[in-house]
């Protein structure tokens, strides 16, 4: 008897799971969460990593860093060639690959339409032209003029980016970027906003696995999380933000689905938007028009092995628009590489769910699943 | 029978076992109460006030106050109650957060980032652990804290 409970009370107080929460603007704007089981020591020399490789991240990447590759290259001009690292070299490359994959649906060069239209991190100086109306609480900024979204649309264009390595270092040059409007200059910009948290959590996964941490999930922001297993080693419940909610109905959620061992990224206009005259402006911008997007698909969700790839495809995926977005998601590229994915497209008083994904149970009854075949 | 008689004759359970048995039973009972009955996960314990990555303010639900932890330059906190809630003001010379804290939630309930005050009007009230809600352009954040959330669902 005795035993039994010396063996019960091991077996109680030995439940290791740990969850740790980073609640700070340091790294990339976002908190950083994770549920993760293994011993407490492992986990306490895995937050320690995790740290030291955020830092090394935003030394390399983030624009706001001064002297990151990313913050040089951005303030380069024209012609001057920045030398990189060879983590940047590699993260330029996979962008630049799902740029011209996704026929620049996936834009890392839409930095300065992000900040016209108001999404950008960075406490705004710049007001491109508009000066604020009214008083007090019912002062605002108007919306863009259109000189500065062409403007700033010809800017948007990854392929006046050169990418070069030579004797084993590696270099971004702009061609042909330079912009006037009024009596300011501006040259292309790059922001890998759309991959950084993606390239994170795969880093931080990794190390957890290394150090024998490998059950759990690690989510950054409201958009990226790489999922192992639950504690007892079986899947978790992913269940999918309702992107109207309160417009439809008052469900927090449309869709479930049951995952393990997989990344997982959602784009979506429901979290950073605001409307105008009844019209919605999101963060999510189509590179190729200026505009935020405006195409009746309102999230979407990609499924694969590599949480910065489903970072840019869920971007990519809701510019696309549907019927893009449905031939992309049958491609050979996304079949050969066990991408699925999916997302909501309004049709009428319905709200479509176009997915390739499997086992997905839709749990709103405003919402109604199309499987792609 | 002699062997049969003497079982017969002793006490099945002498009072030092039943002891040791009753405090056996109560040990488990109490282990099982402290990790298998579910903390209540809903419960905000404190909100937190973020400016950049510094906790500037902080209310405790415990003990029904806030504090101002750290005041950044140029920057006033002014504080007040109205209808049961208690209200934060982060004021700068060109920004303006107005915090409403109530019995279990929080919300931001004013801000001048921009007219679309996407932290007014896209985000829901902080209900429970981790929860937040973001002013990008004033870098004003505001996080739910309270028990840990172990469920087996996550959302995305």
């Amino acid at each position: 008897m005795t035993v039994l409970v010396l063996v019960m009370a091991f077996c109680l107080t030995s439940c290791s799971a740990k969850a740790i929460a980073y609640n700070n603007y340091d790294y990339f704007g976002s908190p950083l969460e994770a549920i993760v089981y293994g011993s407490s020591k492992n986990v306490e020399n895995w937050e320690k990593e995790t740290i030291t490789i955020l830092e090394n991240l935003k030394a390399e990447l983030d624009p706001s860093y001064i002297h990151s590759d990313i913050y040089n290259f951005n303030n380069a001009k024209d012609d001057e060639k920045v030398e990189i690292s060879a983590n940047t070299f590699m993260l330029i490359n996979q962008a630049k690959q799902i740029y011209d994959l996704t026929n620049g649906a996936y834009n890392p060069c839409v930095y300065y339409l992000v900040d016209l239209w108001g999404f950008s991190n960075v406490e705004r100086e710049n007001y491109y032209g508009r000066t604020w109306q009214g008083e007090g609480k019912e002062s605002y900024l108007p919306l863009p003029s259109e000189d500065y979204i062409k403007a700033f649309t010809e800017l948007a264009n990854f392929d006046k980016v050169e990418i070069a390595e030579n004797d084993g270092k590696f270099y971004l040059e702009k061609k042909n970027t330079l912009t006037t409007i009024g009596d300011n200059n501006y040259y292309l910009k790059v922001d890998l906003g759309g991959l950084i948290k993606g390239y994170a959590t795969d880093l931080i996964f990794e190390k957890a696995n290394e150090m024998g941490i490998n059950k759990g999930y690690l989510s950054y922001g409201t958009s990226s999380i790489i999922v192992a297993t639950n504690d007892k080693g079986q899947s978790f419940d992913l269940t999918l933000t309702n992107p109207r909610k309160n417009d439809i109905d008052t469900n927090i959620t449309f869709a479930k689905i049951p995952i393990k061992n997989i990344s997982v990224s959602t784009s979506g206009d429901y979290e950073r938007y605001y409307m105008v005259d009844g019209n919605r402006y999101s963060h999510l911008i189509d590179g190729s028009t200026g505009y935020p997007i405006n195409n009746n698909v309102f999230s979407a969700t990609i499924f694969c092995k590599n949480s910065r790839i489903a970072d840019m495809l869920s971007t990519a995926l809701i510019v696309m628009g549907k019927d893009r977005a449905i031939e992309f998601l049958k491609s050979d590229y996304c079949v050969n590489n066990d991408i699925t994915g999916l997302f909501t497209y309004k049709n009428e008083d319905k709200i479509e769910v176009y997915s390739t994904a499997n086992n997905i149970e839709i749990t709103n009854s405003n919402f109604e699943l199309e499987n792609i075949k | 029978m002699k062997k049969i008689e003497k079982v017969n004759k002793s006490v099945f359970f002498k009072p030092l076992d039943i002891a040791f048995y009753a405090i056996i039973s109560i040990l488990i009972i109490v282990l099982l109460c402290v990790f298998l009955i579910p903390k209540n996960e809903n419960t905000l314990e404190k909100i937190e006030i973020y400016k950049g990555n510094e906790v500037i303010y902080t209310y405790d639900y415990n003990l029904l106050q806030g504090n101002i932890e750290k005041l950044p330059s140029e920057t006033l906190i002014e504080e007040y109650d109205e209808n049961n809630c208690h209200y934060v003001k982060i004021i700068t010379e060109e920004s303006y957060n107005l915090v409403e804290i109530g019995s279990n939630y929080a919300l931001m309930k004013d801000a001048n980032c921009s007219h679309y005050a996407p932290c007014v009007n896209n985000f829901s009230a902080i209900k429970k652990d981790g929860d937040i809600i973001v002013c990008m352009p004033h870098q004003i954040k505001i996080v739910g804290v309270g028990n840990k959330q172990n469920s087996n669902e996550v959302r995305i």
